[in-house]
Parts: structure tokens; C-alpha cells; sequence
């Protein structure tokens, strides 16, 4: 097993100290932070994603992985800018106003973080107003509403009409989730993506990216 | 303990299919099942959109009270809905569940519960959310009975729920719900207390073991009420014994009445 394997191996089994060890182990024998976390870390993070969404791990695990992660990136971090490396994308998440269950939003996070994203979290009972001076200021490629409470629910399509308004909607990415939230409504209020849990919000946070970079360069 | 029947929810799949397709018979066996199961108190939520709750609340109110002599719980966000709900239940509808420390939300359900002088839940979280800490949590507590009381609601009244968190999210949840009750009890020793269980065990396998030993945890506190599945026959015969062992059932009879009945296997 090479190295980087290992440290795979250890994200996937939420070793945070090992994690730190071994990513500070190949950085000092010279191997790129860009490639320990391209090699090393993500394909964990992607492993756990995907038990996770087969039920074969639990939450705790999950959690102790994505905190990992978060230990190895933080590690490799002075060292990916001064490599130039142009950082992840920027997602600005919240619970929507009048909303105050910030469960399922921290572990959406916490999923993002692990997969390299550059999470910004506002917390929880974030109104419209918010959501839309973060979404400029943070230049965010993707705005992730969560709600748990039909009677919040109306304040994600307050928050894209206020980002429509502002003339922010077309470069930001909007994702909303939530128990009570499906596919139809995101549609309806003209989200761009939703996803059913955590690990699934990942994998549609890529796609999503991926779409609009690529129309992006299409013209 | 008081057990009131969480079965009539919205947010489960069997009952918003028989709401939306006004299955009149699906929501009567339920009710009676949860009620003969021993529920003294049947929980009821729409759990549906704003724009249909009224409505579907109602619509569940009648059938339910047109079955069962059972008193009724109250259960929606919606203070327009709570107001329908208690209009409509009258006398039948003994608790509204439930209140934070929200201001707004307060507010709105203040004059309900002195006009109805029903029961109420009170959740220990206000604008900030859930506190992390049980000291914090009690403060909440304290700060709603001494709100309700200036609106002459007496503190046996109001079932302070301590909230219950998924230990998967965070291990230390049912001690931190633990602590929180046994503030209230030491402080507020009027007040009664309430919590879901289920929750305990989001994310985990074998829920039913997390449920059932929390049930078991949160009695020994001195937990006066909670919101479960009356018929799932394990919990029950759990908190049979639970009470047994906490010296409030007298000579044991209610143990070995519950043997007799064939509920205790
Ligand atoms: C835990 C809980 C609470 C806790 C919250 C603690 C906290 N820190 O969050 C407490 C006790 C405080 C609470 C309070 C209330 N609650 Co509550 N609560 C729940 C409960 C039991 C579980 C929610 C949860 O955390 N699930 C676990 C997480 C992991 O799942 P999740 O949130 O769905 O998130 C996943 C996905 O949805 C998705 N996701 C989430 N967000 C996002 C965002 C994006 C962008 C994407 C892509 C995906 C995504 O990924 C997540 C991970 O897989 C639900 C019941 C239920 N079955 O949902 C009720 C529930 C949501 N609550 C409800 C209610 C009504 C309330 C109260 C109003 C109480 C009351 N009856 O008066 C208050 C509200 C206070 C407020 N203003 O918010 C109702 C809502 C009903 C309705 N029609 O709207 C529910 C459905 C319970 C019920 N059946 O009555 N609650």
C-alpha cells in the first residue's frame, strides 16, 4: 500500500490523528499537498459517501471521517496556496428564516467540507436579506437552503426571489433539502438542484458544477 | 406516566395517504389501537402545507372524536390551525403542543392557551435554537413557566420538554436531556415534563434498544410524560417494569396485572 493508500485507509476508518500524521509524513517526503489530497484524502471521503448511502455506516462514522478530513485539509492547506492552487467552490448554506433544526444542514456541511468544498454556514433562522448580501460577498458558486417546517419552506422561494431581484440568481447555484422538501417543490420554486440526504447533496453539488463550468465554457 | 400516542402524524406516510384521501377507517384504527394500547392521550398533527392544514386538522379532529371518548393533543407550528383545532376538539382538547421561547411565537400562542386554559408543551429553545448546555436549556424553562404564569397558566399545567437530540449527532444528547430534566425537577418541581423518544435514536441501528432504554433513563429522572408509539408492546411492557423498579407501582400489582393481560412478553 502506498502512502497515500494509507492515509485513504485511515480517513475512511475516522483516525483523525493518523490522518494528520501520515498527510504531514508525505508532505515532508515531498509529495505535492495537491496530490495527498486528490490521492489521499478525497477517494476516502468519496468511499464513505457511498457506504453511507448503502447503510453499511452509520452517522457517528460519518461525522468521524468528515472531522478527518477536515483535519487533513487543514494540514494541507498553507501549502495548497502557496502552491496557487485555485481553491474549491464556495458554498453558502443555512437554514432558511423561521427555521431553527440545523441537523440534517450540519451534516450536509459537514459532507461538503469533506468533499473539498469551501463551506460557508450561517446557522440557523438566516433571512432572505442574509442569504443574498453572503451569496455577493462570498461569491459563492452554490447557495444550499435547508427547511424542516412547511411554514418555513416559503422562505426559500423568498430568498431566490430576493437573489432574482438583486440580479444574483444566474450566478449562483441554488440546492434546497429538508425533510418536507422534494424534487417538485425545488422545481417549482426554480432551485436548480435538490437531494434526498447528505451524501446525495454531494453528488448532486458536483454534477451541478460541473453543468454549469461546463455551459460556462461552451459560451 | 402519562402516555400520549404520537401514531396520528402527518410526517408518517399511512397518515398523510389517509389524510389526502380522507380514509376515514385508517385514521379510526389507529386512534383506537394507540388507545387501547393504553395511550390516555392521542397526539394529533396534519403535518401538511400551510395552505391545507386547517383543513386536514379538522377534517382528522372529527374523525377521531367521532370514534373515541379520548382527549386530545394538539399538534402544529400553525397558530392558526392550533386556534381551529382547539375551536373545533372544545373540552376534548386537552394540551396544545407546542410552544418555544420564540417571541413571536410565543406571543401568537399565548392567548390560545389562557382562552382554552388547555395543557401545553414547551419546547427549552428560543431564537438561538437548541442550547448545547442543560444549564441553558432549564434557564429557558424557567423563563417560559414565569411567562405563562404572568398569564395566570399554572405550572402543573406545562409539560417542559428538555428536546431530545440523536446521540449519532452528538453522543452526549440523552445525558444532556437527562441533566436538563433533573434541573427542571430540582427548580420547577411543579411543572411536568414531556419528551419524544424516537429521535434519541436517528441515524443509529436498532433503534427500538436506544428507545427503549432512554424511556427507562428518562423515568428514573422523573419524567411525567411521553410522546411514543403505544403499540409497540416491548416499550410498554418496558415502562411497566421501569415503574416497578422505581417504587411507583404499589405491591408490584400492576406488574402482575400487566402478566395477566399477556403484556409483559
Ligand atoms: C429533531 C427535530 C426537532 C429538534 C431540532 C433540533 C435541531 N438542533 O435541529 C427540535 C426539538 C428543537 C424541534 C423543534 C421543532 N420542530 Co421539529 N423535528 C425534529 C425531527 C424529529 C427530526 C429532524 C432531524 O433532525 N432529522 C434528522 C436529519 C439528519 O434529517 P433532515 O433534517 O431531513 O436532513 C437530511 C435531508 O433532509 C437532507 N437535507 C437537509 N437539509 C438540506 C439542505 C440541502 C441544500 C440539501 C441538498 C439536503 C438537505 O440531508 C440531511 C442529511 O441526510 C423532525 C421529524 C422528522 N421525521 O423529520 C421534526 C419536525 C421537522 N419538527 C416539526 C415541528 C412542528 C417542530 C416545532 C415547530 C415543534 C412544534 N410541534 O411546535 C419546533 C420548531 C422550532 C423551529 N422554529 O424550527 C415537524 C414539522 C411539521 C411540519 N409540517 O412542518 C416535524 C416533521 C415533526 C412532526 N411530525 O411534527 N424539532
Amino acid at each position: 500500500m502506498t502512502d497515500l493508500e494509507q492515509i485513504t485507509q485511515r480517513l475512511i476508518g475516522g483516525d483523525i490523528p493518523g490522518v494528520q500524521k501520515l498527510a504531514k509524513e508525505a508532505l515532508d517526503a515531498g509529495i505535492p499537498a495537491q496530490e495527498i489530497l486528490n490521492q489521499g484524502l478525497l477517494p476516502g471521503m468519496n468511499v464513505v459517501g457511498d457506504r453511507f448511502k448503502q447503510n453499511q455506516i452509520y452517522i457517528p462514522e460519518v461525522v468521524l471521517s468528515a472531522k478527518a478530513m477536515h483535519a487533513g485539509v487543514e494540514l494541507l492547506r498553507p501549502h495548497l496556496e502557496a502552491g496557487q492552487i485555485k481553491p474549491s467552490a464556495t458554498v453558502v448554506i443555512g437554514t432558511v428564516q423561521g427555521d431553527l433544526h440545523d441537523i440534517g444542514k450540519n451534516l450536509v456541511t459537514m459532507m461538503l467540507k469533506g468533499a473539498g468544498f469551501e463551506v460557508v454556514d450561517l446557522g440557523i433562522d438566516v433571512d432572505p436579506e442574509r442569504f443574498a448580501e453572503e451569496v455577493a460577498e462570498r461569491k459563492a458558486h452554490i447557495l444550499a437552503l435547508s427547511a424542516l417546517l412547511t411554514t418555513s419552506m416559503p422562505n426559500m422561494k423568498k430568498t431566490l426571489d430576493l437573489l432574482s431581484e438583486r440580479g444574483l440568481r444566474q450566478g449562483v447555484i441554488a440546492m434546497v433539502g429538508g425533510a418536507p422538501v422534494t424534487q417538485t417543490y425545488a422545481d417549482e420554486i426554480g432551485a436548480d438542484g435538490y437531494a434526498q440526504n447528505a451524501s446525495l447533496a454531494v453528488d448532486r453539488a458536483r454534477e451541478l458544477l460541473k453543468s454549469s463550468t461546463s455551459s460556462e465554457s461552451g459560451g | 406516566m402519562l402516555v400520549v400516542g404520537e401514531l396520528i402524524n402527518g410526517s408518517r406516510k399511512a397518515i398523510s395517504q389517509a389524510i389526502t384521501q380522507r380514509d376515514a377507517q385508517t385514521i379510526r384504527k389507529v386512534a383506537r389501537e394507540q388507545y387501547q394500547a393504553g395511550a390516555q392521550l392521542l397526539d394529533v398533527n396534519a403535518g401538511t402545507s400551510p395552505d391545507q392544514e386547517i383543513d386536514d386538522l379538522l377534517w382528522l379532529l372529527d374523525v377521531i372524536l367521532g370514534e373515541l371518548d379520548v382527549p386530545l393533543c394538539i399538534d402544529s407550528p400553525n397558530v392558526y390551525a392550533m386556534e381551529a383545532g382547539l375551536d373545533r376538539a372544545g373540552d376534548r382538547a386537552v394540551m396544545v403542543n407546542s410552544i418555544t421561547a420564540q417571541k413571536s411565537r410565543l406571543e401568537s400562542f399565548l392567548p390560545l392557551i389562557e382562552a382554552h386554559q388547555s395543557q401545553v408543551v414547551a419546547l427549552c429553545m428560543d431564537e438561538g435554537g437548541v442550547p448545547q448546555q442543560a444549564q441553558e436549556r432549564y434557564e429557558i424553562a424557567a423563563r417560559l413557566v414565569k411567562k405563562l404564569a404572568s398569564r395566570g397558566i399554572a405550572p402543573e399545567k406545562i409539560f417542559l420538554d428538555p428536546i431530545v437530540c440523536p446521540v449519532s449527532v452528538d453522543y452526549h444528547a440523552a445525558q444532556v436531556a437527562r441533566e436538563t430534566l433533573r434541573l427542571i425537577k430540582k427548580h420547577l418541581p411543579q411543572a411536568k415534563t414531556i419528551c419524544g423518544l424516537s429521535n434519541i435514536s436517528f441515524g443509529l441501528p436498532s433503534r427500538r434498544l436506544l428507545n427503549h432504554n432512554f424511556l427507562s433513563l428518562m423515568l428514573a429522572e422523573g419524567l411525567d410524560a411521553a410522546i411514543i408509539d403505544p403499540t409497540d408492546d416491548a416499550l410498554m411492557a418496558n415502562l411497566t417494569a421501569t415503574q416497578t423498579l422505581m417504587g411507583r407501582d404499589e405491591h408490584c400489582l400492576g406488574y402482575i396485572t400487566a402478566h395477566r393481560e399477556g403484556k409483559l412478553t
